[in-house]
């Protein structure tokens, strides 16, 4: 009995990137780097679901529709990356992290609408270099702490209306979405804010490396289907890519 | 000197020590370490178990018991530094002969095993679908009773085979102490 008990739904499920490994380079401008891809697979909502969620706008004062149906809160998230140089040249590697849930995806690009002009967003997490010495490896970790904040960038400048670059610069003193002009939520309570349904990681380096990550999850919603889940039963991340507004003529 | 060691000796092994019989419970600690391939992806860890049944002869004690053990996965990174349980829920049965204050006791054990995470997958040891086997066990330990009949100490060692994780095998050291009412 104690044993069953101890196996705990917020046991950590390791998902692994799809593909399971790139060979990193150094990226012309205007091309797309090979990406490591990590879909978190949640069920779709049951009426017990919905009636939390239900329960969740009830408490937060936002319509039903403003609740996602997977929330962050839920859900911790870590990314475990693995850079491993097989040449005889040292190497330096900048990580690049983008992400969707399940009402919109970051992607730099949308934000370079004039190429001579626009200037790509930093990313969701990463874009320190990392040296990686001639024949060896370097291994690291996107905590869960730092993919809360990736969430909360995300929704702040998807929903809440804050300023893109400005929520990436900067670190969130609450889990609550504040300090939004002209979003479709004025403020977003933490409880409201939506998963990461998929992250994905994209390494430049200036020597090919060979690049490896996991996703870490630990899930208190009890939806979570790592093992050969159907993708019709789960919950897909956005393709609605979000679109800074254009500035003020 | 060996006239001592031989007078404790001889007490060690004087017949008249009472050997209680009925319900009993167990606690032990010790560590469960894999063999074979799979050592090479999950570390030695430490482990505990409880047992409880019924003794219905001084020699023979049929029960039930629960285990769990805690090991880093060292599998290729990512990930790395994870760690896993191992938990065991099975019958347990022992065949045991005294000698004065001491015993010595066969035991074997079968149920079901569970490993806590996906971490092993990567490596093959366990798979998607595939987070919980069968197991069989078998060892063996000496015992020594002490004043109060009722209690006893002792250390063990068991081999246990896991068919489903890809024949792992595995083997746990552990002191306990066992009461029987």
């Amino acid at each position: 009995m104690i044993a069953v008990a101890s196996c705990s739904s917020s046991d950590p499920v390791y998902i692994q990137s799809v593909p399971p490994s790139i060979i990193t380079g150094e990226v012309a401008e205007g091309e797309t780097p090979p990406a490591l891809v990590m879909t978190v697979p949640m069920l779709l909502p049951t009426a017990d679901d919905e009636a939390e969620r239900m329960r969740v706008a009830t408490e937060t004062g936002l319509p039903i529709e403003a609740i996602p149906s997977v929330r962050r809160d839920q859900t911790d998230l870590e990314i475990a990356w693995h850079l491993e140089n097989p040449g005889e040249r040292a190497a330096t590697a900048r990580l690049a992290v983008a992400a969707a849930n399940e009402l919109y995806r970051f992607d730099p690009v949308a934000f370079v609408i004039d190429p001579e002009e626009d200037e790509e967003p930093p990313p969701l997490m990463g874009g320190r270099p990392v040296e990686v010495p001639a024949g060896g490896s370097v291994d690291g970790v996107f905590r869960e702490d730092e993919l809360i904040e990736a969430a909360q960038d995300l929704d702040a400048m998807s929903r809440g209306g804050v300023n893109p670059t400005r929520t990436l610069i900067t670190r969130w003193e609450t889990r609550d979405i504040t300090g939004g002009m002209d979003g479709l939520l004025p403020e977003i309570p933490s409880a409201a804010i939506p998963l990461l349904l998929e992250v994905s990681l994209t390494v430049e380096s200036s020597q090919p490396l060979t690049a490896t990550a996991y996703l870490r999850v630990r899930d208190r919603s009890e939806r979570l289907e790592a093992d050969a889940p159907n993708p019709g039963a789960l919950v897909p991340p956005s393709t609605t890519v979000y679109a800074p507004p254009a500035p003020a003529p | 000197m060996m006239r001592r060691l031989t007078t404790l000796l001889l007490l060690a092994l004087a017949p008249g020590v009472a050997v209680a019989r009925g319900i009993y419970s167990e606690a032990g600690l010790g560590a469960t370490m894999f063999l074979g391939p799979t050592a090479d992806h999950a570390a030695p860890g430490p482990a505990m178990a409880a047992r409880l049944g019924y003794a219905p002869t001084s020699w023979v004690s049929l029960g039930a018991r629960v285990a769990a053990s805690v090991h880093e996965a060292t599998v290729p990174p990512p990930p790395q530094g994870e760690l896993f349980q191992l938990y065991l829920l099975g019958t347990d049965v022992r065949f045991q002969t005294h000698f004065g204050w001491f015993g010595m006791f066969a035991e074997g054990s079968g149920g079901v095993a569970i490993v806590s995470t996906n971490v092993l997958d990567a490596v093959g040891v366990t798979s998607p679908t595939r987070h919980l086997s069968p197991y069989v066990s078998g060892g063996g330990g000496l015992e020594y009773r002490t004043d109060n009949p009722r209690f006893a100490i002792g250390i063990a060692g068991d081999w246990a085979l896991y068919p489903e994780f890809d024949a792992t095998q595995s083997i746990t050291a552990r002191i306990y102490l066992r009461y029987t009412r």
